[in-house]
């Protein structure tokens, strides 16, 4: 995971244990073990997210498999046009963002909460069953998740029209309405993810000192006290690492969930529509990588300018939680 | 390729010459090619005179094949025969890999770009054989080739098929040397229709009665339970085929909507833009009844987002109509059958009575540019596809476990029923293989070997079967139209829009905004080239 390697990168670079000495082969052979633990997270990223970055070149060619990623003819700007005067730039752009807002903030806010809620809880059993129940739909693909929600809202055979009809009411046509989607989405990001989320607040909490716990039982703090002012503050450095991560790819669209679920249902499209999908559908006939690469070049630098903003910003604040 | 001995070539040739004689006698469907073959048979027997003494089999290959769909259950068998079989010929073994459909389009390239490990693929095109081949993901065959490795193949093979394979004049397919003979159909319930005192139905705009009658009295049954994928435009366009403008797309004939159109049953191949009135009053219309079926509730609400087949729904008796073509409606008519239903077969054709035939390269397989062993992907291929015993042992699987053949015909074997098949007919992705050296099903029924005689008064060849347009110069207009369909084209189509003039409107004008004009004119521009060339 990308996370847990970051933090540990960072925590083997202590700036302070770099200062002494002069050289860098002094400073190699001083810690030598902790850059001994560097190098396969060092060689993971050189491999699989550094030397891939030479692959950008191809948004800006006219690629074919003869003369390969390099050899190919250089084709300027081309490859992008098709996405800017598609009329649709400006809305996709626009609803990749809002959607990834809000499904950032929901999922925060709700792993959080559980991850307080379960650390509170006495009952083992209870504990675990409700950790694990939690953490299943984290399993599921979004293939299955779209059956799951096609079965529950289809129009003939769905659960939600058999229950209104059966109670008198007039199904309702879900799939041909774009206000519910608004809600439903958001739900069932948070429905799949909220159990890994959780996991992460909760390995927090658990390593908190429990010592100010005890220490604020015995000056009579109540349970809701001590969240408030125990552990939601000792989280802060956690959530905003997490905040962080997450605004670094809020222009990458949860493609696997827009698809499955949506699909090429045009009547939702204009409420629904992200880059992602966006892309897939306009080169889905002609699949030309050139092309496809241009499209996740213009996320790679959107996330690229938001995540330089966001950084600054906490930087700006709070000097020590800035991611880098 | 270089001779060894004057004896050696001569033995050689007579071999050859054998050979490619067996090959033929296989061939029934091509009457008029009876000289070419000789001149074949020759010409092979010339070339190939050295080619026997290079093809040299001594060393075991192992061959990777890519298909498309999924293995049936019995897929394991039938490759184990077919390794026996062809270790014992040619030395050589396959490992068959499938692409599943619902990856078709992402992994399909992916496959050809990472050029290791895949020696031949299938490739159709309407599986992007024109974008791929454009692109060098396959190897170039040359007609030298064919006749030196796949000399079966290339004597029951009609020289149209090589001019259509052709991308840039230059061969990146072999194409089958036996297009299917399909034409789409609609399926209906005949017990439903006689119990409901519905007049016979000829043509798919005579069918609203009996949708009517399935929806006011059926009450388990939807009329048309589409799904999203295939049947979703179906009732538009064989609306719009019979009432006027029978039309396939004149740049991407199989697959996507580039906004031109060409009527299959005009010979000089006019280009229609989308917005031509020849086009949209046809269209308006039919789709103005699409959405009036659509709203009385004969066509599922959820037709867009639904992933079950008509066809399916169809067998399990939740739809009233199954949309298909002439070939995979066999499955549907044999479970109906079952069912003690009966079912009756609407061709959707133009309003003569037509339907564009099938190009050669409608089927068929390409070597990848990256293959170590072309000639013995070839030689492996040609055994397939035109030597009986591999071509039935692919197609039908195990004599004896998946079928057998009895009075001329091919019949399930006792206690097996087309459920239980491990390997059913066409199933296993090995359509490009010569389908004319089949004997006829045992559970056809009267009226779908009638439907099958009547398709060569059906099927016209439409003029720009072998056209390979050259998209390089639109594909950003292409890309955007595409996404202009999907949003504001198909629901039209689904009759899911609340006004239908006001939906042609803007898609008229997001089209516009797409480039369909350059579209268009490209269009013509290639069109025109190609026929000047044709005379």
């Amino acid at each position: 995971m990308a996370t847990e390697a970051n933090t540990a990168a960072k925590s083997v670079r202590n700036p302070k244990l770099d200062r002494k000495g002069s050289g860098f082969l002094k400073e190699l052979a001083r810690n030598k073990v902790l850059y001994l633990m560097f190098v396969p997270i060092a060689l993971y990223f050189i491999v699989f997210n550094y030397i891939p970055m030479a692959g950008i070149v191809v948004a800006f060619k006219s690629f074919n498999y003869q003369q390969g990623m390099f050899g190919s003819p250089w084709i300027g700007l081309d490859n992008f046009e098709y996405f800017f005067s598609s009329g649709k730039a400006w809305l996709v752009t626009k609803n990749t963002f809002l959607y990834n807002s809000v499904f950032l903030a929901a999922y925060l806010f709700f792993s959080i909460i559980i991850a307080v809620l379960i650390a509170e809880m006495s009952g083992k059993i209870f504990k675990k069953t409700s950790q694990t129940l939690l953490f299943l739909p984290y399993f599921l693909s979004w293939v299955a998740v779209a059956a799951i929600v096609y079965n529950l809202f289809n129009y003939e055979y769905g659960l939600l029209n058999s229950i209104l009809t059966g109670i008198g009411m007039d199904p309702i046509d879900i799939y041909s309405s774009t206000s519910y989607w608004y809600f439903i989405l958001p739900f069932f990001y948070v429905w799949k993810w909220v159990g890994f989320g959780s996991v992460l607040y909760l390995s927090a909490i658990m390593g908190f000192d429990t010592s100010a716990y005890e220490a604020a039982k015995i000056d009579g703090a109540n349970v809701f006290q001590r969240v408030r002012y125990l552990t939601i503050p000792l989280l802060k450095p956690t959530t905003i690492v997490l905040l962080l991560l997450g605004i670094g790819r809020i222009m990458r669209g949860e493609f696997d969930m827009f698809y499955q679920l949506i699909g090429n249902n045009g009547i939702l499209m204009d409420a629904t529509d992200i880059i992602d999908t966006l892309v897939f559908r306009s080169l889905i006939v002609s699949q030309d990588f050139g092309m496809a690469s241009a499209g996740g070049l213009y996320q790679s630098v959107l996330c690229f300018v938001i995540i330089m903003i966001a950084n600054g910003l906490v930087k700006r604040y709070d000097r020590d939680q800035a991611l880098f | 390729m270089k001779f060894k001995k004057p004896l050696f070539t001569l033995i050689s040739s007579l071999l050859v010459t054998g050979v490619v004689m067996t090959g033929c006698s296989g061939n029934n469907n091509n009457a008029s090619s009876g000289d070419n073959q000789t001149n074949n048979a020759q010409a092979t027997a010339n070339t190939n005179a050295g080619g026997e003494a290079t093809a040299d089999t001594s060393k075991p290959v192992k061959l990777t094949g890519y298909l498309l769909g999924s293995a049936p259950a019995g897929m394991d068998a039938v490759v184990k025969e077919l390794n026996k079989k062809l270790k014992a010929d040619i030395n050589t073994e396959i490992d068959f890999r499938y692409i599943g459909w619902g990856d078709l389009a992402s992994k399909y390239p992916l496959v050809l770009a990472a050029g290791e490990d895949v020696d031949f693929i299938f490739s159709a095109n309407w599986a992007y054989y024109n974008q791929e081949a454009a692109k060098g993901a396959f190897r170039e065959i040359t007609i030298d080739e064919i006749q030196q490795y796949m000399p079966k193949h290339f004597a029951a093979t009609n020289e149209v098929a090589w001019k259509e394979a052709q991308v840039n004049g230059k061969i990146f397919m072999i194409p089958t040397s036996s297009p299917d003979q399909k034409v789409p159909v609609t399926l209906i319930r005949g017990d439903l229709r006689k119990k409901y005192n519905i007049p016979e139905i000829k043509k798919f705009q005579d069918i609203e009665p009996y949708l009517e009658a399935v929806k006011n009295n059926e009450r388990a049954i939807i009329p048309i339970n589409a799904d999203s994928q295939y049947d979703f435009g179906k009732s538009f366009f064989n609306l719009q085929w019979e009432l006027g403008a029978a039309t396939v797309d004149s740049v991407l004939i199989t697959n996507g909507w580039s906004g031109t159109h060409t009527d299959w049953d005009d010979p000089n191949g006019k280009v229609y833009s989308q917005f031509d009135p020849y086009i949209m009053d046809t269209q308006k219309k039919a789709a103005g009844i699409v959405k009036s079926w659509y709203d009385k509730g004969y066509i599922n609400k959820n037709a867009i987002s639904n992933k079950v087949r008509s066809k399916d729904s169809f067998e399990q008796g939740k739809s009233a109509v199954a949309f298909g073509n002439t070939n995979d409606i066999q499955t549907t008519l044999a479970k109906a059958a079952q069912q003690g239903w009966e079912v009756e077969i609407i061709p959707n054709l133009s309003a003569k009575g037509t339907y564009p035939m099938d190009p050669y390269i409608n089927n068929g397989v390409s070597i990848a540019a990256g293959s170590k062993n072309p000639e013995r992907a070839m030689m492996a291929l040609d055994l397939i596809m035109e030597e009986p015993s591999y071509n039935k042992l692919v197609y039908f699987g195990i004599e004896g476990v998946n079928y057998v053949e009895k009075d001329g015909k091919i019949d399930l074997p006792e206690g097996v029923t087309a459920d239980s098949n491990t390997y059913a007919p066409d199933a296993a992705g090995f359509w490009f293989t010569n389908k004319s050296q089949f004997p006829p099903m045992a559970n056809w029924t009267e009226q779908y070997i009638q439907h099958k005689e009547s398709l060569k008064d059906i099927l016209v060849p439409y003029v720009y079967n072998s056209l390979a347009m050259d998209t390089a110069n639109i594909k950003t207009e292409l890309a955007n139209m595409s996404t202009v369909y999907t949003q504001y084209g198909l629901p039209i189509q689904g009759g899911i829009v609340k006004d239908v003039d006001k939906a042609f409107t803007e898609l008229e004008k997001k089209a516009k905004d797409a480039g369909i004009d350059k579209i268009v004119a490209e269009a013509e521009k290639q069109t025109q080239e190609f026929l000047a060339k044709q005379k």
